[in-house]
């Protein structure tokens, strides 16, 4: 038996797990896997983990908050990486509602705590409910608005908060695991074609997933949470940013613009000064702003600066383009840049 | 001396050339149109297996192709507002002719051959009347344009033929203008009424399928008739892009739509978007591809949904075996099912939108 063991043991090793001879797109891989994808989504674990332990301790909003920002913080990390494990059973949707365009949040919180709906009672039932009332922005609304925040210990809204965090922390497990497992997805990226569960058919597919991930984020980042409180200029939406309840708006694109930082930094193939160069200036920006949750949109003058952190994520992605994507050859998808 | 061979020559091609048949080309079970690491854009004839068999070169950017449905011939559309068809034999891999769109009309991408190939019809834009039209050529008088009709819709795409005969055509809804955004921008998404119309084969109106007023702004755009000529369609959302909508739609003549969705965080990670639609090759299930969402949505026939299968930038999709072929712009082509397994890889090909499966060998 331990013979067997230890024969199962050097078959495992003899599986590279990191190319023979590197080449720079495998380097980059390898970096962009490891030093940037799976510190996100243990850090994502650990944060859940805490908010809802301390939910479970006191699931009042003065004691549940801090460990919210811990959360969303580290969800900011994780969210631009919409693959594999993210983006399987809609999770990305149950941790983040976000825009919800038609108020489907307040008012199905408001239908569950009007009927005490047990789906609170069990996980695996809270796992089935709505996606409005589930992940961080549902949590946002049982914390940060008048119409749910003043619930009491061991109410309807209390159970519902605590359930809204188990579940976060579940899903936040669950994606860890399939991650990080060996037939995980880190592995469907690092060995690509020869992996366990093979999604990319090599590894320049691989490095192409995760450059497509890197500018679809900052695009993102531009087009909803810099443009949808901005609007237009006669018709400037405030009410619009991102998690303006808890204050978060101007912390959210910081912190998304460093995650794309980070991943830029690992899959660059050399020196990238002109992407450092528009990260650090967009990022000084947005923290020259001191306006929380993009209120200033509402004024001419605080919707122009604003607007001008969107001009220089676009600068940023051109920027990004020449750095890394031209010197490892990837650029976006065919058919998923120009339908018809 | 020379004379006589001339004459051979001549004779030959006059007795051999009409012969010809898909088996002179290799017998392709697919088409599809790519282009390559050069810029270079040519039409393909691929095995049952996904290799390739033939290369035709195409002058410009293709979108679909209509096959022949004996002889080794295809026709490859411009992408829209592409104003020139080419024929290509797929044979020889010369283009044999060229189809020109009249003036004022342009093409949408897509065609169809109908009367066992003696007529080819094409989705026209006839964009001084703001209207759709289908040019009719006609293949014996070397595709000479004998006529057009109405579609009855702004917009028509895809076009395909039920068992007897009867046309089904995807009228988008969206109006373009070549003058206008490189002829690529949509003029009235306020007001489009995407449609699907039925006509018969000798093209006048028989039935005509809209979608509730709150789906007006679903651009129907792709078509498959699957067994019993039920006629799947995949949709393009041009509204509100976080409202989820249905993307397939379901149809048999006479009967209401049927407009499945999958559960919310799948419908929703489409991104509003499908690029192409099939059968499985043996008729049991159907599916839309969403290049933007990197994922395909299978649906059995009564609209249940059977799952996703993951997969960056795919977009072409046909029916093959007992499932489908499906096609993305790195380059791969994909046996999928349940799961995904490649069957061909082609490194710096970027296969365009389309697939289209031979129809003498689709049941």
């Amino acid at each position: 038996m331990r013979y067997f063991t230890a024969l199962c043991f050097s078959l495992a090793l003899s599986v590279p797990l990191v190319p023979a001879m590197a080449t720079p797109l495998d380097e980059a891989l390898s970096r962009a896997v490891n030093q940037h994808t799976i510190p996100a989504v243990d850090r994502f674990d650990v944060a859940t983990a805490f908010l809802a332990d301390v939910t479970e301790a006191n699931c009042l909003p003065g004691n549940v908050k801090p460990a919210y920002d811990v959360a969303f913080d580290a969800w900011m990390g994780l969210q631009h990486l919409h693959m594999g494990p993210i983006e399987k059973n809609g999770r990305i949707l149950a941790i983040a509602f976000w825009p919800d365009k038609k108020g489907m949040i307040p008012r199905t919180l408001s239908g569950y705590i009007a009927d005490q709906d047990p789906v609170v009672e069990t996980p695996e039932a809270f796992a089935d409910a709505s996606i409005a009332v589930r992940g961080l922005f549902a949590l946002e609304y049982m914390l940060f608005d008048d119409q749910f925040d003043g619930y009491a210990e061991d109410s309807y809204s209390c159970h519902l908060v605590q359930a809204i965090t188990h579940d976060l922390h579940r899903m936040a497990a669950e994606i860890k695991e399939e991650w990080i497992a060996p037939d995980g997805f880190a592995q469907t990226l690092l060995m690509a074609g020869e992996a366990p569960q093979p999604l990319y058919l090599t590894k320049e597919e691989s490095v192409q997933a995760l450059y497509t991930m890197l500018l679809s984020s900052l695009e993102n980042t531009k087009d909803q949470r810099i443009g949808r409180p901005i609007g237009t200029f006669d018709k400037p939406r405030p009410e619009r940013a991102e998690a303006r309840r808890s204050g978060r708006s101007e912390r959210n694109v910081i912190l998304q613009l460093e995650a794309a930082r980070d991943l830029a930094r690992n899959l660059a193939p050399g020196e990238m000064p002109l992407s450092e160069e528009a990260f650090a200036k967009t990022i000084a920006l947005t923290e020259a702003l001191n306006d929380p949750s993009f209120a200033g949109a509402g004024d001419p003058m605080g919707r122009l600066k604003i607007e001008i952190i969107g001009q220089n994520i676009t600068t940023l992605m051109g920027n990004l383009a020449n750095e890394i994507g031209a010197p490892l050859g990837v650029a976006a998808g065919f058919n998923s840049s120009d339908g018809d | 001396m020379s004379t006589r061979r001339n004459f051979l020559k001549a004779a030959l091609a006059a007795t051999l050339v009409p012969r010809l048949s898909w088996a002179d080309a290799g017998s392709p079970a697919f088409l599809g149109a790519a282009k390559d690491t050069n810029g270079d854009y040519a039409l393909y004839g691929l095995d049952e297996t996904a290799q390739i068999l033939f290369r035709a070169p195409l002058p410009a950017r293709g979108h679909a192709a209509a096959a022949h449905p004996t002889k080794p011939e295809a026709v490859a559309f411009a992408r829209r507002p592409g104003t020139f068809a080419v024929v290509v034999n797929c044979a020889t891999g010369k283009i044999t002719h060229r189809l020109d769109a009249p003036e004022g009309r342009h093409f949408m991408g897509h065609g169809l051959f109908v009367n066992e190939g003696a007529l080819l019809v094409t989705p026209e834009n006839n964009y001084a009347e703001k209207k759709g039209v289908l040019g009719i050529w006609d293949r014996a008088k070397g595709y000479a344009r004998v006529g057009e009709v109405a579609t009855h819709g702004i917009g028509p795409h895809d076009i395909r033929a039920l068992s007897d005969g009867t046309l089904v055509v995807a009228n988008g809804g969206i109006f373009t203008h070549p003058e206008i955004g490189e002829g690529r921008q949509k003029l009235n998404i306020d007001e489009m009424e995407p449609s699907l119309a039925y006509l018969s084969a000798s093209f006048a109106l028989e039935e005509k399928v809209v979608l509730a007023p709150e789906l007006h702004q679903n651009s129907i755009r792709h078509l498959a008739i699957g067994p019993d000529d039920q006629v799947a369609f995949a949709m393009q959302w041009e509204g509100d892009e976080m409202e989820l909508v249905p993307l397939i739609g379901l149809h048999r003549r006479g009967e209401e739509v049927r407009l499945p969705e999958a559960e919310m965080g799948e419908q929703y990670a489409m991104k509003g978007y499908a690029g192409s639609i099939a059968f499985a090759g043996d008729g049991s299930e159907v599916a839309i591809t969403s290049p933007r969402g990197g994922r395909m949505h299978r649906f059995a026939p009564d609209g249940t949904f059977l799952g996703a299968v993951l997969r960056g930038d795919i977009c072409g999709l046909a029916p093959m075996r007992e499932g489908y072929l499906g096609s993305d712009g790195f380059g791969a082509l994909l046996a999928l099912k349940e799961g995904m397994s490649p069957l061909n890889a082609v490194p710096g090909l970027a296969w365009d939108n389309h697939l289209v499966a031979l129809p003498s060998l689709v049941g």
